[in-house]
């Protein structure tokens, strides 16, 4: 029986690229006996989707369902009028120019309701009772590295306390409220996102004994225009800073490791958004909570750290 | 094969160890038997025997304190047969006819004994004979001049390399004696 | 019975000795073999280093298949040698070495708990149910939301309760296996995930007392992950040998990248003990991320920092154990860890809140065994903190001393630190012990440490005696006698080393009158026991200390008969060991005299016999040991005084007969009075020994020892005393592991003996001819042997050796001035006549025998009796005489008639001396070989 097996090969090994990059590879096809095909064809192609969320559904349902993806990069090349693949190993080498149409290529993104997706289709047909061959290779698209702009500087202080909580707590609770002061500061609002962020918060002084600290990252996806829109936050990451209560005046470092497929540079466009906050929460022992919130601004300042797409150290 | 030839040290009763010099010659992995004549008296003795080399094989002398051991042992070192015993029981004391007695007994090439406190190495009838003297120069009841001495036999196919060491006042004095088996 | 016509013929042919001619050799096999080392280049030398770790790199080289060599040759490439030389050189840093200890010390009974999602508890352990979800689903709720990794409420999650220590400790193995298993099943998220469930268990301190324990079984899981992901990363790197420069290249990059895998992984971990312990335990691979050595200080500096957020005491102290045990293997930088103390130190209060609650609470845990919780990894840190640099030492000891209770970190410092730094600053830690004041760390404790400490490194000379001082008077200060001995036990080796027998005799003083104080003494004689023995063992002169006025009166501390006993013999057995060659003091003899009664008296018709042959061991060893020089008087004196005081132990008596009789040949003194003294003491000796077989052999030796020194009557009393013992001497005897053992071959030897001795000894004038020989032969008669025994003819064979010797002309030997039968007689016929007669008494007794066998059908006995009898004829007899003749053959005859039960060789073996007799006497007496030849004959005809 014939065997017949290809995939699509990038040229580098980490198939990360940038705007106006030229995609290098090729198609490598292994077949054990001749192979007649009606032509093979490499298709490239960029699209952002955008999803509504189930609780916004029913609200803005005409006029979102029918939310268009948007096409970031298409292109389409022949590799081979149709033919005969001879026995063996045949190779198609192709190069493709990644430019833009009308739109910037943003970052390749997996998000729950934004997607920003790059790859690459290559079909070999066959004739009318054959089906035709598809194999698809994704690759990523980054931002160049730019400086970070004036503000990645600049600390962000915050200072917890009863008084500073706003006004969810009404003043009565407020009073019944164990006294405490927590202190403490983010290095920077705009951070590079292969960057951890960092930062320090101080106990000051507590009545209640604290349970945890944690911090959060949340994103914030929004589709849509001005008329109307979605928007919906995911907790991302929770990580703890500090387990039990704490000594009083110790600085605790804030440090946090990005996850590399949940983060991307923030991103504002008309049609949609991707933004990022922080959560600080303070559980103290009696199941109290309290909380800050924090905008952050991602960008992409260091170059590109291997990006492939794997669970766990293999 | 180096086979060490000694007896009658009477530790602790009549000397209180080996002559420092012996000992210092004695390094434990060189030798490879031990032929002990007997009057070896304290296991503290044989313990030392035992550390200079594996194997070590002792006959029964008239003051050890192990009755255990056997009045005469034959053991075969290359294509030697030889004899051990004390020679306490011999009448009259290291008489060569009553020693070529136990020889044809034990059917051995050389037949070592002990209890004169003389070296000793002689062949008679085409036997070779050996005492090794007393290794520390225990006084003997009956005679009082005895220079500590001891034997290395140096075993090669059919040919017995016998060296004499005695202390003769301070000095370590070795003799090569060969003996050769027809 | 038989009127058998016995003549003995003379002897006239010699016996030749061909004595092997000997020449002076200096090459033996013995000889010392000096080996000169042929030096190489030096230079060359050099540069291969010979400090031990290259030392050992060689080694290694050397010990290498060249496979493996080409492996290393590349990791010496990839700058795995650069780190090699920051490792620490020895293994004093190395974990291994004690985390048994910690083991073996926080040990608990309380029932301890566990969680984890990897076991099962029937053990069966169902190897399908991975949790990881795969991924391929879109609306999978892990692609919109990180994986968490830590999170593991899903049911999956078992809590083992009430289990026992050794269930705890083999969950943990199990735990560890599975972990193994899975990473080779390249299973790895499963691995990490039981990593990360380990790693969270170190919270939880619910059993104080087994922390630390539980943290040594949890740490070596997370290094067993360590090394699996390092060693994988390691193989990866390297990739395969004979790659091609680019192809390794790639390698190394995939290596990287997923070096950078791991690391994210274990960064979204949401707990922070977990997270930091894992990024701790592959803190390793960081060296394939870079290779800058300050980046590595950077990252330690940052976990250092993140540690603070770990509120527990107890918990974060050991994590920044932990970090200093990572971090000791790849960076010689101290920094790191002198900022962990820093931390440590803004905690430390907070230690003692918890110190002060147990004070409260001894039921949970007591104040001071929660502080020992901290003392390994305080110990450790502090170690590696000082280890190879002293940049920190002082600094600590500043800060130490600003620290309030700061007890803990004293202990701690006293432990680890060089004991030459704390020689150098011992007054200062005198003064520090003084000040502390820490609930939970007494001051004892802290004294016990700085003594052993100085024992082992001293202060300087010249501030020793100072020093001493200052220890002591805080020690005296402890009223507590427990806290007060227990300190005094490691102080006392310092005092026994490095001080004169004046301050150890004070110290010895001073626990005498401590310990006497409410008989305090009852409650610590292990403690006075080790006390004793480290003295004795560091102290330079065993006898100076035993004439120390406090030496025997702080014997008396120990009441308790069992243990005194025990004491005197530790006592002997360091003098033993470590005295002099000889000791002559009165005032030492007379202290050993005084050890050796206490052991004496302590034996009983109770004792066991180990017991006794110890003691006895003990006694002689000193007994050899005092040595009078010339005046041989006073040595007889001390023997006399042994004996009395001795007097419960045989071996002490036969020891001191050897002595006596040792002594007697050291006389030079021409007139035999002192002999004579010394053989009479042996003579009132010898009947209380109660072995009869010993004291068989002392009175031979003894007799033979008068004989040589012409007291012959004390000779004549001797041997008679021996032979009249041999009724007495009982079958058998129980030898030293404890068998039965027959006694007559040992008299047959012991007779043997004893006729060999006689040859020599002449007939005293009023007891008429050959009396010992009669005796003997009388004895013998009388001694009932076993049934078919051959004991008896073997001795009257040699009865007839001895009897021929008698009658030669001139013995073969002779003793100094003693005038044999051979002189005394002159070889007078009624002399031979009375011989005569005797052999054929002798010879009866034998043919008596013969025939006793041949009734017990001992048909081999009987005929190799009758060849030793037949030889003994043919060499010793005048064969001329009929009857004797006749005799011979005889015995040739009934010998043949059992050929086929003896050896081949025999009968021609006794035929080729017969004839061997006949060639040697052809010449020199034709008459005597004439009669042989005719026996020959009549032999052949028969």
């Amino acid at each position: 029986m014939n065997t017949f097996n290809f995939e699509i090969k990038l040229k580098r090994e980490n198939k990360v690229y940038y705007e106006n990059d030229m995609l290098l590879g090729c198609v490598q096809f292994q077949s054990s006996a001749d192979t007649k095909h009606e032509g093979i064809q490499l298709y490239l192609e960029g699209i952002v989707n955008l999803q509504l969320s189930s609780k916004t559904v029913g609200l803005f349902d005409a006029f979102y369902n029918s939310v268009k993806p948007i096409n970031l990069l298409q292109n389409n090349l022949e590799l081979s009028a149709p033919g005969k693949l001879s026995a063996g190993r045949s190779e198609f080498h192709f190069e493709l120019p990644l430019v833009s149409r009308k739109e910037p290529l943003y970052e390749t993104y997996h998000g729950v309701f934004i997607n920003v997706n790059y790859q690459l289709q290559c079909t070999v047909k066959r004739n009318f009772l054959g089906k035709s061959m598809t194999k698809i290779q994704q690759f990523c698209v980054q931002y160049k590295p730019t400086g970070l702009g004036e503000d990645s500087l600049r600390s962000v202080p915050f200072s917890l306390s009863p008084d500073s909580l706003q006004k969810n707590a009404t003043a009565k609770e407020r009073l019944s409220m164990p006294r405490f002061l927590i202190t403490g500061r983010l290095d920077r609002s705009e951070s590079c996102v292969t960057m951890p962020i960092t930062g320090s918060i101080m106990v000051q002084h507590t009545e209640a004994a604290i349970k945890s600290i944690d911090m959060q990252l949340v994103r914030v996806e929004t589709c849509g225009c001005e008329e109307g829109h979605s928007k919906d936050a995911t907790e991302i990451q929770t990580i703890q800073i500090a387990d039990g209560n704490v000594l009083p005046k110790l600085e605790l470092p804030i440090y946090m490791v990005l996850p590399r497929l949940f983060t991307c540079p923030t991103l504002l466009t008309k049609n949609f958004k991707i933004e990022f906050e922080l959560n600080l929460v303070v559980v103290f022992k009696e199941d109290y909570t309290v909380s800050e919130n924090f905008k952050i601004v991602f960008k992409r300042s260091a170059g590109p750290m291997p990006s492939k797409i794997t669970t766990a150290g293999r | 094969m180096l086979v060490l030839v000694l007896g009658d040290l009477h530790i602790p009763h009549r000397c209180s160890s080996l002559p420092y010099k012996f000992k210092k010659l004695l390094v434990p992995g060189r030798i490879h038997h031990i032929l002990a004549t007997g009057n070896i008296c304290t296991k503290e003795s044989y313990d030392y025997l035992k550390s200079l080399a594996n194997d070590v094989h002792i006959v029964r002398g008239d003051f050890d304190e192990n009755l255990s051991y056997p009045e005469q042992k034959v053991v075969t070192v290359g294509q030697f047969r030889i004899g051990l015993c004390h020679g306490h029981q011999v009448v009259p004391r290291g008489d060569p006819e009553a020693l070529a007695l136990i020889q044809r007994q034990l059917d051995v090439d050389i037949l070592i004994t002990g209890h004169t406190y003389k070296f000793e190495a002689y062949e008679h009838g085409n036997k070779f004979y050996i005492n090794p003297g007393s290794a520390t120069g225990a006084f003997n009841p009956l005679d009082m001049n005895v220079v500590p001495s001891f034997v290395l036999m140096d075993i090669q196919s059919t040919t017995v390399v016998t060296y004499v060491y005695q202390l003769i006042g301070d000095e370590v004095k070795v003799e090569r004696i060969e003996y050769k088996k027809i | 019975m038989s009127n058998l016509d016995w003549v003995c013929v003379p002897r006239l042919y010699e016996v030749r000795k061909n004595h092997l001619a000997g020449r002076a050799t200096l090459e033996h096999p013995l000889k010392q073999q000096t080996v000169t080392m042929v030096d190489s280049n030096p230079l060359s030398q050099a540069l291969e280093g010979t400090d031990p770790l290259s030392q050992f790199a060689r080694q290694d080289e050397e010990l290498n298949d060249p496979l493996s060599q080409m492996v290393s040759e590349f990791d010496l490439k990839s700058k795995r040698r650069e780190r090699d030389r920051t490792e620490p050189e020895d293994n004093t840093l190395q974990w291994s070495t004690r985390r048994l200890g910690i083991l073996n010390r926080f040990t608990t009974n309380e029932k301890l708990s566990l969680s984890t999602s990897f076991l099962v508890a029937s053990g069966s352990l169902d190897g399908g149910s991975e949790s990881i979800k795969a991924q391929t689903v879109v609306a999978d709720k892990t692609k919109y939301r990180l994986e968490q990794l830590d999170h593991f409420d899903d049911g999956t999650m078992r809590h083992m309760m009430d289990l026992t220590q050794p269930e705890y400790i083999q969950r943990f193995e199990q735990l560890k296996q599975e972990l193994t298993q899975s990473w080779n099943n390249d299973q790895r998220v499963k691995a990490l995930k039981i990593a990360i469930q380990c790693a969270k268990m170190l919270a939880d301190t619910t059993v104080l007392q087994f922390y630390p324990s539980q943290y040594v079984l949890i740490t070596d899981i997370l290094d067993v992950f360590g090394k699996l992901v390092y060693d994988r990363l390691r193989a990866k790197a390297s990739g395969l040998p004979g790659a091609s420069a680019a192809t390794l290249e790639r390698e190394r990059e995939a290596a990287r990248d997923t070096c950078q895998n791991w690391f994210y992984k274990i960064a979204s971990i949401r707990e922070l003990l977990p997270r930091l312990y894992l990024e701790m335990s592959i803190f390793k691979c960081y060296e394939f991320l870079t290779s800058d050595r300050e980046e590595y200080e950077k990252l330690l500096r940052r976990l250092t920092h993140q540690l603070r957020g770990i509120a527990d005491p107890l918990v974060s102290s050991y994590a920044r154990c932990y970090l200093v045990r990572m971090g000791v293997t790849v960076t010689p930088s101290k920094t790191y860890i002198r900022e962990n103390f820093g931390d440590l130190f803004i905690v430390y209060p907070q230690i003692f809140r918890f110190v002060a609650r147990f004070n409260l609470h001894p039921e949970i845990v007591t104040a001071s065994s929660y502080l020992q919780l901290y003392a390994p990894a305080f110990d450790y840190m502090l170690l590696c903190l000082v280890h190879k640099c002293e940049l920190h030492t002082q600094d600590m000891l500043n800060e130490c001393k600003q620290l309030k209770n700061n007890g803990a970190i004293l202990m701690s410092i006293l432990s680890s630190f060089k004991s030459e730094f704390i020689a150098t600053n011992a007054l200062e830690f005198v003064e520090l012990i003084n000040a502390s004041e820490t609930p939970g760390i007494s001051k004892s404790q802290l004294l016990r440490s700085l003594g052993s400490c100085v024992s082992s490194c001293a202060p300087l000379q010249e501030q020793r005696v100072t020093f001493l001082k200052a220890a002591f008077e805080t020690i005296n200060k402890l009223t507590d006698p427990n806290e007060y001995i227990n300190c005094v036990e490691t102080w006392a080796v310092f005092v026994s080393q490095y001080f004169t027998i004046h301050e150890v005799n004070r110290l010895l003083g001073e626990l005498n009158t401590r310990m006497c104080l409410g008989k305090a003494y009852e409650k610590h004689y292990p403690q006075l026991q080790n006390i004793l023995s480290r003295i004795m063992q560091n102290y330079r002169s065993i006898e100076l200390l035993l004439i120390q006025p406090n030496f025997l009166p702080y014997l008396d501390l120990f009441q308790k008969e069992s243990v005194r006993v025990e004491v005197c013999k530790t006592i002997l057995t360091y003098y033993k060991q470590n005295s002099e060659e000889y000791t002559c003091d009165a005032v030492v003899t007379n202290a050993l005299m005084y050890l050796g009664k206490i052991l004496n008296d302590s034996v009983n018709a109770l004792s066991m016999e180990d017991e006794r042959r110890q003691i006895s061991q003990l006694i002689n060893v000193f007994i050899h040991k005092v040595h009078f020089g010339r005046d041989l008087e006073q040595q007889l004196g001390f023997y006399v005084e042994a004996r009395g005081t001795f007097s419960n132990l045989d071996a002490v008596y036969v020891t001191l007969v050897h002595a006596a009789c040792k002594l007697a040949t050291r006389n030079t003194s021409k007139s035999t009075g002192f002999i004579k003294a010394c053989i009479a003491y042996c003579f009132i000796t010898i009947p209380s020994i109660s072995a009869v077989q010993q004291q068989m052999d002392l009175y031979l030796l003894c007799g033979q020892l008068a004989l040589r020194h012409l007291c012959l009557g004390q000779a004549d009393s001797c041997f008679e005393a021996a032979l009249q013992l041999v009724n007495e001497l009982p079958a058998a005897t129980v030898d030293f592991e404890g068998k039965p053992r027959s006694l007559e071959r040992y008299l047959v030897t012991y007779l043997c003996n004893m006729l060999a001795t006689l040859i020599v000894v002449p007939d005293s004038p009023e007891q008429g001819v050959l009396y010992f020989l009669r005796l003997l032969l009388d004895v013998i008669g009388k001694h009932e042997f076993k049934a078919d025994s051959t004991a008896p003819s073997v001795i009257y064979l040699h009865a007839l050796d001895m009897l021929y010797v008698q009658s030669l002309e001139r013995y073969p030997y002779h003793i100094q001035g003693v005038v044999s039968n051979d002189d005394l007689y002159g070889h007078d016929p009624k002399f031979l006549v009375e011989i005569n007669n005797l052999c054929v008494q002798v010879v009866d007794a034998i043919l008596l025998q013969l025939k006793a066998l041949g009734v017990a059908q001992q048909q081999r006995q009987q005929a190799e009796l009758s060849l030793d009898l037949f030889l003994r004829i043919v060499r010793y007899a005048d064969l001329e005489k009929e009857t004797v003749a006749q005799l011979a053959l005889n015995l040739w005859l009934l010998a043949n008639k059992s050929q086929t039960q003896l050896d081949v060789k025999t009968l021609p073996q006794t035929l080729r001396v017969v004839e061997l007799l006949y060639k040697q006497l052809r010449d020199v007496a034709p008459a005597q070989a004439q009669a042989i030849a005719k026996l020959l004959l009549r032999m052949r005809n028969s």
